[in-house]
């Protein structure tokens, strides 16, 4: 039996005493102050009462300080709580002796000493009604306006493009910081547990270590919040705990490794985090194609146009994807063609140059086009030299070189340093025999060259095959 | 009758918006300058989001291929030929043909069937060539339909209703994404010669403007019915009277500001540019000898399916839109035994070959390929099953699609029935669904996709469809 708990949980419900006394002894003052004073005969009534809740104050103070020394509450909190509750009774005791002391006809001044005390009792009420329900508890189904702190957070992440993302700074820290910092930090470092920094996670603790990087069921962080709320080992112990969202984020985190650069990946992400963070964070995760990632800005119309005089076929993507799918229609492509084709080259996702004579010089004037995914370049007598231009575009998922005059060399080349993953070479210097062992070697790259069926040999029904039978 | 609904403001539109006076409809006309049209002009400016595809080529098996004789496969079937179907299975789902036939005894597959390519997609002999292609297609197993009658069921399959008189998928997808190629129509329809099966009806542009009608090109001399000029007008003096003719036009159009007028010479315009594309697309002289050998024999006469695949793959590659291709003659309520070899001789290799002749040359990044019947049938004969014969009744409620190319995952099978491919157990995808999926990969919103007619906006599909996200790649 632990005398000082047992007592100190009567706190909660000796609270409520000194509270109703104050602002009974308030509303008698209120009364005198509009002159009932065949209800409120002498200022002596007021006085009294005032003394009363004091004594009630002064019990449920200790039976507060009583209860402080649980391990159950969050410790900056708890602090402020504590200072105002002492100073309310402060305030308090100072309030009666004026009261009693003052000449009759300071009724103004006694009021507002009245008030001065009244309010230091509310907020010593609200403190404490925040630290047993946790300090979204009072607003939480109010109107939004007293929850902007909460959704200004939340708008900020979706301002965050999903790739730039850092998991353990913009997620991970941020909960730990409201959640756990109260009762671990280096003052008030509970269970001997710290989570200041981010190299604290990995520090020994009284139990044992908060977070194993790549093994979530062993890292203590995460198997206490993600305990059920009752469980009398779940963290937080007061206020709202991790989120079903968090919980699965940090476990996607520290099974990842814990890295502090870690960022979200859609490859490695189950369906229900993706879900999840895009209901919770706006993030979207979903795998989709680079060009559908990118955001760009518009662009001046009469660029497109003058485009569109220059022979091309120019489109956006979408209505709010403004990367440009661009072909070019005309049969012979030279260095003016190209000089307008540049000043847009940033927003060019899909480019087509086909059966249009592109030399190699011609393409070496096309300036870089960063978001460059899809080129087609087929039916033009180019060589290896523009292996180059292939190789200067990252984001470059698929090349058509049908028809052009590549070589094996060249296209090994190209192989050994891009992230393509289709290059079509159909047509061109290489031969059907060249490409097994290439494919072999770039087993990431599907190389794509004339197709053949096999020889087919006519089947027989089954109605047949008995008949044979 | 004349045609009210091209107009800039229809009669409906300016009683509509009078009422909250005229200042309303300058106001609309202010915050979006095309709304003052309502939706009822010419075409959408292009897709709604990304696009995975840019153009669509639908093969349409029209009377209904047995998908449990080609592509879902029931070993169960085999071990129970000749058995009574247990009426458990049908579940009280019998079709009206053969509700009065006594007995239905299960029918098996009719060739056998194996698991090909590295997916292991199940396919029958009877597509050995398809079947040599597995890793690239996407095979629904799971589809399923409205009606249980060809016509209707075709009408739904293209529309999205029974009843005939909705604009069809091709005219949606030309209305919402216009034109890559101002030489050739937008939508573009080829039969099999003398196997058409499809009906021009298939092709309507319903309330929509009648330039995103589908346009049938045939074999032979004259490709586009009165297309060519008649005898005795040259080229010069077509081109004189367009002349002319775009002069009176334009001072009709200066007096009503009719855009119909606008799209009607546009139209003739396209015809005279067209006396010299089509001709140029329907010439397959220049194709190698390797690409005929890829497509088979047939594709050297004119007509066949296997030419019309050809051609196909030309026509995509100028930019056509929308191509569908008929092949009738699917519908083997008897005689399934001999008619269904020879109708998968002359759509399998061509069917197989269209798909890896547009992924050689890279079109198969922007281009879907969807193969199809408007039902499926059914696992017991119509009619006596004997030693060497039977037939298969329609069965709207599961069957078989394929689809291949832009945006659908490779070499996956999805959906699944029952073990008598009776009904579906996993993953169903109705035709609503399936189009809904065909104008998502087009980067169209199919829900945003619509069009006002009437006092209602009408959509492909209707109020119905799911995009079919797991069989987005």
């Amino acid at each position: 039996m632990e005398w000082d708990l047992f007592v100190g949980r009567f706190h909660s419900l000796l609270v409520h005493l000194p509270i109703g006394i104050f602002i009974l002894a308030y509303l008698f003052e209120v009364l005198l102050q509009l002159g009932f004073r065949s209800i409120i005969p002498s200022r002596k009534v007021i006085i009294v009462t005032y003394i009363v809740g004091l004594l009630a104050g002064i019990v449920a103070a200790v039976t507060g300080w009583l209860l402080s020394f649980s391990d159950d509450y969050a410790l900056e909190a708890l602090n402020d709580h504590k200072l105002l509750g002492i100073a309310t009774l402060v305030v308090m005791a100072l309030v009666i002796i004026y009261q009693a002391k003052a000449p009759a006809h300071r009724n103004k001044l006694k009021l507002l000493a009245s008030t001065i005390a009244i309010i230091f009792t509310g907020l010593t009420g609200h403190f404490g009604g925040n630290l047993t329900h946790g300090s979204t508890y009072l607003v939480e189904y109010g109107p939004n306006i007293f929850k902007s702190e909460n959704g200004e957070a939340l708008q900020a992440l979706r301002e965050i493009h999903p790739d730039s993302l850092n998991i353990y700074t913009d997620i991970v820290n941020p909960l730990i910081q409201n959640k756990c910092i109260a009762c671990h930090a280096t003052d008030e470092n509970k269970g001997g547990l710290i989570l200041e920094n981010y190299s604290d996670l990995f520090k020994e603790a009284d139990h044992s270590q908060p977070v194993m990087a790549g093994n979530p069921d062993m890292s203590e962080l995460f198997k206490r919040v993600s305990l059920p709320g009752g469980h009398e080992k779940a963290m937080p112990p007061r206020g709202a705990g991790f989120g079903y969202t968090d919980i699965q984020i940090l476990r996607y985190w520290i099974g990842g490794g814990a890295d502090s650069l870690a960022t979200f990946n859609s490859n490695d992400m189950t369906q229900e985090l993706i879900a999840l963070v895009l209901r919770d964070y706006g993030l979207d995760y979903s795998p989709k194609p680079y060009y559908e990632k990118v955001l760009v800005d518009s662009l001046a119309e009469e660029l497109l146009t003058q485009l569109r005089g220059a022979g091309f076929r120019v489109n956006y993507l979408g209505e709010t994807n403004l990367l440009l799918d661009v072909e070019y229609r005309g049969d012979s492509i030279g260095k003016d063609e190209i000089r307008i084709l540049n000043q847009v080259a940033n927003h060019i996702t899909f480019l087509k140059i086909s059966d249009c004579k592109l030399s190699d010089d011609v393409l070496e004037e096309v300036d870089d086009m960063q978001h460059l995914t899809k080129v087609d370049l087929s039916k033009n007598k180019l060589t290896g030299k523009m292996i180059p231009f292939l190789l200067n575009h990252r984001h470059l998922e698929s090349a058509n070189l049908n028809e052009t005059e590549i070589d094996i060399e060249s296209l090994r080349n190209l192989l050994a340093q891009t992230a393509l993953s289709r290059v079509y070479v159909r047509s061109t210097k290489i031969t059907a025999e060249e490409i097994p062992t290439l494919a072999q070697t770039y087993a990431d790259v599907e190389i794509i060259v004339d197709f053949k069926f096999e020889k087919v040999v006519e089947a027989k029904s089954v109605f047949a095959q008995k008949e044979t039978e | 009758m004349h045609d009210h609904h091209h107009k800039p403001l229809s009669r409906r539109d300016f009683l509509g918006k009078s009422t909250l006076g005229l200042g309303a409809i300058s106001l609309s006309s202010l915050i979006n300058p095309f709304s003052a049209y309502g939706s009822s002009i010419g075409s959408m400016t292009g897709p709604h989001f990304a696009p995975k595809a840019k153009r669509v080529i639908f093969l349409n098996m029209i009377g209904a291929p047995s998908q449990l004789d080609l592509f879902d496969y029931k070993p169960i079937l085999t071990k129970m030929h000749g058995v009574e179907l247990p009426g458990s299975v049908m579940g009280g789902r019998v079709t009206a043909t053969v509700a009065a036939q006594a007995s239905k005894p299960i029918v098996r597959p009719l060739y056998n069937f194996e698991q090909r390519g590295e997916s292991g997609m199940w396919m029958s002999d009877l597509m050995p060539y398809m079947g040599q292609i597995t890793d690239e297609l996407c095979m629904i197993n799971s589809m399923y339909t409205e009606s249980v009658q060809h016509e209707p069921a075709q009408m739904f399959t293209h529309t999205g209703s029974e009843i005939p008189g909705r604009p069809t998928m091709g005219s949606w997808i030309s209305y919402g994404l216009g034109s890559e190629n101002e030489n050739l129509p937008n939508y573009i329809a080829l039969m099999t010669k003398g196997n058409e099966g499809g009906s021009t009806r298939l092709l309507s542009s319903g309330f929509l403007p009648a330039e995103h009608q589908g346009v049938q090109f045939r074999s032979g001399k004259d490709p586009v019915l009165f297309l060519n000029n008649p005898p005795g007008v040259s080229e010069e003096i077509r081109r004189e009277q367009l002349d002319y003719l775009q002069k009176l036009q334009e001072k009709n159009f200066s007096t009503w500001e009719d855009p119909a007028i606008k799209a009607k010479m546009s139209q003739y315009e396209m015809a005279f540019r067209m006396q010299t594309s089509v001709p140029e697309v329907m010439n397959t002289e220049g194709e190698p000898d390797h690409i005929y050998e890829l497509y088979g024999e047939d594709s050297k006469k004119p007509g066949t399916f296997a030419s019309n695949c050809l051609l196909a793959r030309r026509l995509a590659e100028r930019g056509v839109r929308f191509i569908q291709l008929y092949h009738g003659d699917w519908d083997h309520h008897s005689n399934l035994p001999k008619l269904i070899p020879k109708r998968c001789k002359e759509v399998d290799q061509a069917s197989a070959a269209l798909i890896m002749d547009l992924k050689q040359r890279g079109l198969l990044e922007d281009t879907l390929v969807v193969w199809g019947g408007e039902f499926g049938r059914t696992s017991f004969s119509q009619g006596q099953l004997t030693k060497d014969n039977f037939g298969r009744d329609h069965h709207p409620d599961a069957y078989t699609m394929l689809m291949a190319g832009a945006g659908v995952k490779k070499g996956i099978t999805y959906g699944a029935t029952d073990d008598f491919g009776y009904h579906i157990t996993e993953n169903k995808v109705h035709v609503h669904d399936l189009n809904a999926t065909i104008l998502h990969l087009l980067g169209l919103d199919h829900e945003k996709l619509n069009y006002k007619y009437q006092g209602r906006r009408f959509r492909l599909t209707d109020v119905h469809g799911l995009v079919v996200k797991d069989i987005l790649s």
